[in-house]
């Protein structure tokens, strides 16, 4: 079991009138990549605040390699490269300036680093930060966070506002800076990223965790569903019979749902060739899926439960 | 405690703004102090001081005149009482010793003029006595000088004792005894009355014209600082005008006082009246107008208005707007502009501490000032080289009013720096520490119409309120000017509040949430 890098014990950070997060328990271990979900408001950004030491906690903490981060926000912050959620750069006149300053604040000599990263980023730095694209921005506040060679990578909402191509880039850099071993916290509102790229991602609704999806099991999943169209009503009709696991229906368009395991799959299909079908595909089960899933659930008891 | 990577970036951040304000504010200053120096800085003013020095001078002048008037006819008016007397006894007793009338008469003119020389002395010495003067002292010298001057004794070898001071002068020598001829007619008191005249007035203007009398009279007049060019200037070195001077304010009180004397009321004495007729003629402006009006003129004539311009008008107002401005915005935007705009967050992400943020911040805001504080010294030092006008300032003093300035500005700049720790929006910041500065300048400008600084003629009293809501008024100009030591003690209060405001602003930013 890899060592916790990140541990985030009952945080609540109250604003009052119902805002903020509550009771909040997550843990990140060495060399994981933990995707954090949730809509706009749902406390996404407090929580990072809370793990970079900005914020006091209500009630409850988050510690980062066992420090306290509110006591220690000063210490802690040097092994995390922090991408915040709004760029804002101080008042210095290009790229490059920037990049130097941070790297005078860092401590750092040895640019090497920094500049690989620019290069595979295709970014030119000299430009006068004003007048920066948003990517160019993001790109740069990209480098600023990585040239230390940070352990622990911080990302709010890194791919707001950037265009497809630059958003894989992106992900391609996040992608290799986890291969090397680095922990990684990255926030978003677009399931699809998340999926792709952590090996974990918690849902956050409302200040409250969710769910904590495991993403190999969502992909290996053992069941798989298809929906299946049939040409006739009343092939459709004798289909509902054969026994397989149905879990929509939707007579209007003489379509079925159905969940089957992976050993079953031989078997549809040589059941199909008796049919006329109009078309199959398989309803993916992603993590929007999957926690859409979930939340139905909650809601569910919440309601018996009345 | 220190980063000096931070101290760099706020450098560059507000590097320009800070170069463009203290040039602005240097060459502001520098016009101040030259043209003003060089100029006419109240024309008004120095006519106004002109009038009242002539005027205190001639008083002196004419009191004088009226006085040894009265000394030198008091005594001779003993004396020929006293010769009157001698005479008839010298006569006499000649007339017994079998000496014809003629001869009789001869002896008695001769005898009774020494004894009533001599009779002059010991009328002198009683006098003196009354008067309450040592012998040696000046003003026994003086009454001595007056009367025997007047009299001008005939000597025993044929000379008169003091022919040489009249010739010198121009003038004709006096003599008495041609007077005393007529001593028993009718008209021989007019006579006298313009012998003593004549003579007086001569003694007088010749011994004002000579330096050390001079002197003695500029010392009495000390408190208006006339020099001797000044003094010359208005003609009182000049014998002849003396002279005249003195013969018309004796005019004036002998006609005056034949008047009076003529028409003299119940309960008033001899005395009482030549008291009220000297202080008419020779009372000075003192006399004409009531004491406020005439504080009030003294006042205008002795302000000192080029230490006003550099001390209270500009250092504490004009010259310090330039710097508030600068003082506001740099600011905000070492600590709340960067935690509005988000871009605290890179800072704080380096690993540098919120300690040595605020500590570094407020490094930087208290060390520009100083810089920008010790470019208006030397600027100020080197402008006064320059210039030559009559003040009260000096080096010493240029240096402390620098000082001053200094000092509000770390203590308005304590509040701007405890609103930008405190405040996470620009706006907020800017609001408080802009808004409540700028409301101690504007109070300041108010108040200084009715602050002490302005001659109370032109003064408002109540606008003298707004000097108690502005923290700048903890700087003490005036005191500083006056030299006295009033101005430290509110140093200390303006030295407090800066440092209570810088700590409380550090702890506060230390303790918050950020949204970063």
């Amino acid at each position: 079991m890899t060592e916790p890098v990140i541990e985030i014990k009952d945080l609540t950070k109250d604003y009052g009138e119902g805002r903020g997060i509550f009771d909040i328990n997550l843990t990140l271990y060495k060399g994981e990549m933990l995707g954090f979900a949730g809509t706009n408001g749902s406390g996404k950004t407090t929580t990072i605040r809370n793990i970079m030491g900005f914020l006091q906690p209500t009630s409850g903490a988050a510690y980062v390699k066992g420090l306290q981060t509110w006591k220690h926000s000063s210490e802690i912050v040097k092994f995390i490269g922090y991408v915040p959620g709004e760029i804002a750069f101080p008042d210095l006149p290009t790229g490059t300036a920037f990049l130097k300053s941070q790297a005078e604040f860092l401590g750092i000599s040895d640019m090497s680093y920094a500049e690989y990263i620019i290069e595979k980023l295709q970014l030119d730095p000299r430009a006068p930060l004003k007048r920066m694209s948003k990517g160019m921005k993001q790109k740069t506040a990209i480098v600023a966070a990585l040239m230390a060679n940070p352990e622990i990578i911080i990302l709010d909402e890194p791919t707001t506002g950037l265009d497809p191509l630059m958003r894989d880039a992106f992900l391609e850099i996040i992608k290799a800076e986890h291969a090397k071993g680095k922990t990684i916290f990255m926030s978003s509102h677009m399931f699809e990223e998340l999926e792709t790229t952590c090996d974990r991602v918690a849902l956050i609704r409302d200040g409250h965790i969710a769910d904590i999806a495991i993403l190999d099991e969502i992909r290996n999943r053992k069941i798989k569903e298809y929906k299946i169209e049939f040409v006739e009503e009343s092939d459709y009709r004798r289909f509902k019979e054969t026994g397989y696991d149905i879990i929509r229906d939707q007579p209007q368009y003489c379509q079925v749902t159905i969940a089957i395991t992976s050993e079953q799959l031989n078997r549809l299909f040589h059941d199909l060739k008796e049919y006329q079908v109009k078309f199959i595909s398989e309803v993916k089960y992603n993590l929007e899926k999957h926690f859409k899933t979930v939340l139905n659930r909650e809601k569910e008891i919440k309601t018996n439960v009345q | 405690m220190f980063s000096k990577s931070l101290f760099k970036q706020s450098c560059k951040a507000n590097g320009i703004m800070w170069t463009i304000i203290t040039v602005a504010v240097c060459f502001m200053l520098c016009c101040v102090m030259l043209i003003s120096g060089n100029g006419n800085l109240g024309d008004t003013k120095s006519v106004l001081e002109d009038a009242i020095i002539e005027g205190e001078l001639d008083s002196q002048v004419q009191r004088r005149a009226l006085n040894y008037y009265e000394l030198a006819d008091g005594a001779l008016c003993h004396f020929d009482n006293t010769f009157k007397e001698k005479y008839v006894a010298a006569y006499t007793q000649a007339l017994q010793s079998g000496k014809s009338e003629a001869e009789a008469g001869q002896i008695a003119s001769v005898t009774a003029y020494s004894l009533a020389a001599e009779e002059l002395t010991t009328y002198y010495s009683a006098l003196i006595e009354q008067k309450g003067y040592d012998e040696n002292s000046q003003e026994a010298q003086e009454i001595r000088g007056v009367i025997f001057y007047v009299f001008n004794p005939l000597q025993a070898d044929g000379t008169y004792m003091f022919d040489s001071f009249y010739t010198d002068l121009g003038e004709e020598a006096p003599r008495y005894n041609t007077l005393l001829a007529t001593i028993s007619e009718e008209g021989h008191a007019d006579e006298r009355d313009k012998y003593v005249m004549t003579n007086s007035s001569i003694f007088l203007a010749g011994n004002m014209v000579k330096d050390e009398n001079i002197q003695s009279v500029l010392d009495v007049l000390s408190e208006y600082g006339i020099t001797k060019e000044k003094y010359a200037e208005f003609g009182f070195s000049d014998y002849g005008n003396v002279k005249q001077k003195s013969l018309e304010v004796l005019v004036n009180y002998r006609a005056n006082l034949e008047y009076r004397l003529e028409n003299i009321k119940d309960g008033e004495t001899v005395e009482s009246i030549k008291a009220e007729i000297a202080d008419d003629l020779a009372g000075g402006l003192l006399s004409v107008l009531p004491q406020d009006m005439f504080d009030a003129l003294q006042e205008v004539g002795q302000a000192d208005l080029y230490g006003a311009l550099i001390g209270s008008i500009f250092f504490k107002m004009a010259g310090l707007l330039l710097p508030i401005i600068y003082m506001i915005m740099s600011s905000n935007a070492l600590i709340a502009g960067q935690v509005d705009s988000g871009s605290m967050a890179y800072i704080l992400s380096s690993g540098t501490k919120r300690k040595q943020v605020t500590f570094t911040q407020a490094m930087f805001l208290i060390s520009s000032i100083l810089v920008m504080f010790l470019c208006t010294t030397l600027t100020s030092m080197i402008c006064f080289a320059i210039v030559d006008v009559s003040t009260e300032l000096t080096y010493g003093k240029l240096a402390l009013i620098n000082l001053g300035a200094f000092l509000v500005m770390f203590a308005m700049s304590g509040i701007c720096f405890l609103a930008s720790c405190y405040f996470n929006r620009s706006k907020h910041s800017m609001a408080l520490g802009g808004g409540l500065n700028m409301f101690f300048l504007v109070a300041t400008m108010l108040g200084l119409f009715g602050s002490p600084v302005l001659p109370s003629i032109i003064r408002m009293e109540a606008l003298n309120a707004f000097n108690y809501v502005s923290i700048i008024s903890l700087f003490d100009v005036v005191s500083i000017l006056d030299g006295t030591t009033t101005f430290i003690w509110k140093w200390a209060i303006l030295l407090a509040v800066g440092i209570i405001c810088y700590i409380v602003g550090s702890l506060k930013f230390e303790k918050k949430d950020l949204p970063l």
